[in-house]
């Protein structure tokens, strides 16, 4: 924060004032998105709609971070988030990939809890370490007929901007997020390589289990560190 | 145009030439790609057939990392001020872009080459040898690029991925291009280190790549069920995105040798599922 205000550079200063704009357009969007379920909102071209959604997304994880000040409350927000703008059950069926069509339905009931749960973790862990830069979302593009690619960047002072694409899928007239790469690593085909390793070597079974042996060691961990 | 149609023309039966074109190199001319071949990119494990090897000795460098490199890095992060760790690495990133703006060069990539050479121009002048990045608010943009991604762009694939001793994630590809980097090097030739010099110089590199990453690395190790098999597709994925330089197709259309968005899309498993 100290670096960013000391700059006196008049380029970084109008691409702040442009993302600050842009934070007013998400303000803007995730008041819309109250008023009117997201399906009900898509008059407008679907990469338009895309791009809403990823604004208010991030607009509503950034208030989040600023505001929630114990871990506890920080997790229950982002796993509201989690269930209101991603689909998870796309995600946990493309993450196992071939590995889902022969799952049987317990598997595949326990698996997605388990992720779930573990998605929740890494997002509040990867996110903690944000201090304040600002979030300026950039372009969106269609992949086909069904998914738009959103563009954002997380913009710093005297750094490169750091790049992160989002992954929009509509089903119907609906829009969910479920991907998103940093820098060009998507986090879903890096867990899907992760998990994939493991099921071939132990099976889904033994992966559920490591899940949830994940998510409870990050539950007796958490009074130790805050 | 017309000479950016022949080159796009070029780039149809260019791989396996200019591969071969660049004749010192017979181990890139051995890994080379068959021309036209455009087949389902492979999945991690099949890029890692020598898995076993690779994850032993990925093994041992997380023990060099826990015991040596990750409390060195540490101290260094706690012992100096972030301005002076932010200038340090403005000074390396700084040398590094002589190599970056020669490998933006004989990837026939003149925008980036002149991105690069131009911000290692002003940073070196009015940015006092990088420690202020004035090149950024002249609108030029960071360019990273090195030889292993020029092979890439040539055609050549990226061969077995490969854990190396102390060194960490490459692939067959990308190591001789790390090994071509250090002669193809434009800063070696102009600040010849001598006696002690040149090793303390790579180990402040070396502390500087570390430092940065301390938080990064230790939320991946504690959010990962198999450290190896998430490095390796972060690092398959990473180098894929730096090959399409990360900045969409209108970049790559700038290059003639770069194929359309067959490097560029981070969501290409996920999607064709």
């Amino acid at each position: 924060m100290t670096l960013s205000s000391s700059s006196s550079m008049s380029d970084e200063g109008r691409r702040r004032r442009a993302a600050g704009a842009t934070r007013r357009a998400f303000l803007a969007a995730a008041a819309a998105s109250v008023a009117f379920p997201w399906g009900a909102a898509c008059a407008s071209a679907p990469d338009d709609d895309a791009r809403a959604l990823v604004s208010a997304l991030i607009d509503e994880a950034l208030t989040v971070l600023d505001g929630a000040d114990s871990e506890a409350l920080r997790e229950a927000e982002f796993r509201r988030l989690l269930n209101a703008y991603f689909d998870l059950p796309v995600i946990a069926r493309l993450v196992l990939g071939a590995h889902w069509r022969s799952a049987t339905d317990e598997q595949r009931r326990l698996f997605s809890r388990a992720f779930e749960d573990h998605l929740v973790k890494v997002y509040v862990s990867r996110l903690g370490a944000y201090g304040g830069e600002e979030v300026a979302v950039r372009d969106a593009a269609p992949r086909n007929d069904t998914h738009t690619v959103v563009k954002a960047e997380v913009v710093r002072a005297g750094e490169p901007p750091i790049a992160i694409d989002w992954l929009v899928r509509r089903t119907g007239a609906e829009f969910h997020v479920i991907d998103l790469a940093l820098e060009g690593v998507s986090m879903l085909t890096t867990k899907r390589s992760e998990f994939r390793s493991i099921i071939d070597s132990e099976g889904l079974d033994s992966l559920i289990a490591r899940l949830e042996a994940l998510n409870a060691a990050g539950e007796e961990e958490r009074p130790r560190d805050s | 145009m017309k000479g950016k149609r022949h080159l796009r023309r070029l780039r149809r039966r260019a791989p396996a030439k200019a591969a071969r074109g660049a004749g010192a190199l017979a181990l890139a001319a051995a890994l080379a790609a068959a021309p036209g071949a455009r087949a389902a990119q492979p999945s991690d494990s099949d890029l890692d057939p020598y898995e076993s090897v690779n994850r032993v000795i990925f093994e041992a460098n997380l023990q060099v990392d826990r015991f040596v490199l990750e409390p060195v890095a540490q101290a260094y992060a706690a012992l100096l001020p972030d301005e002076v760790r932010t200038a340090v690495h403005g000074v390396l990133a700084n040398l590094e872009l002589p190599l970056s703006g020669v490998n933006a060069l004989l990837q026939g990539d003149m925008d980036n080459a002149a991105q690069a050479l131009g911000r290692f121009a002003l940073n070196s002048t009015f940015g006092v040898a990088g420690l202020f990045d004035v090149a950024a608010s002249a609108g030029l943009e960071r360019v990273d690029e090195d030889f292993g991604q020029t092979l890439a762009v040539w055609g050549v694939e990226s061969g077995p991925y490969l854990v190396a001793p102390f060194i960490g994630p490459t692939t067959l590809r990308d190591g001789a291009g790390g090994a071509v980097d250090i002669f193809l090097d434009p800063t070696s030739y102009a600040l010849p280190l001598t006696g002690a010099a040149r090793p303390s110089f790579m180990a402040v590199h070396v502390i500087d790549k570390r430092a940065i990453n301390l938080e990064r690395f230790d939320k991946a190790r504690h959010e990962s069920l198999d450290l190896y098999a998430a490095v390796r597709s972060a690092y398959l994925q990473r180098r894929r995105s730096m090959i399409g330089h990360g900045r969409g197709a209108e970049a790559n259309a700038a290059s003639p040798y770069v194929m359309e968005d067959e490097f560029n899309d981070p969501f290409e498993f996920i999607l064709n599922e």
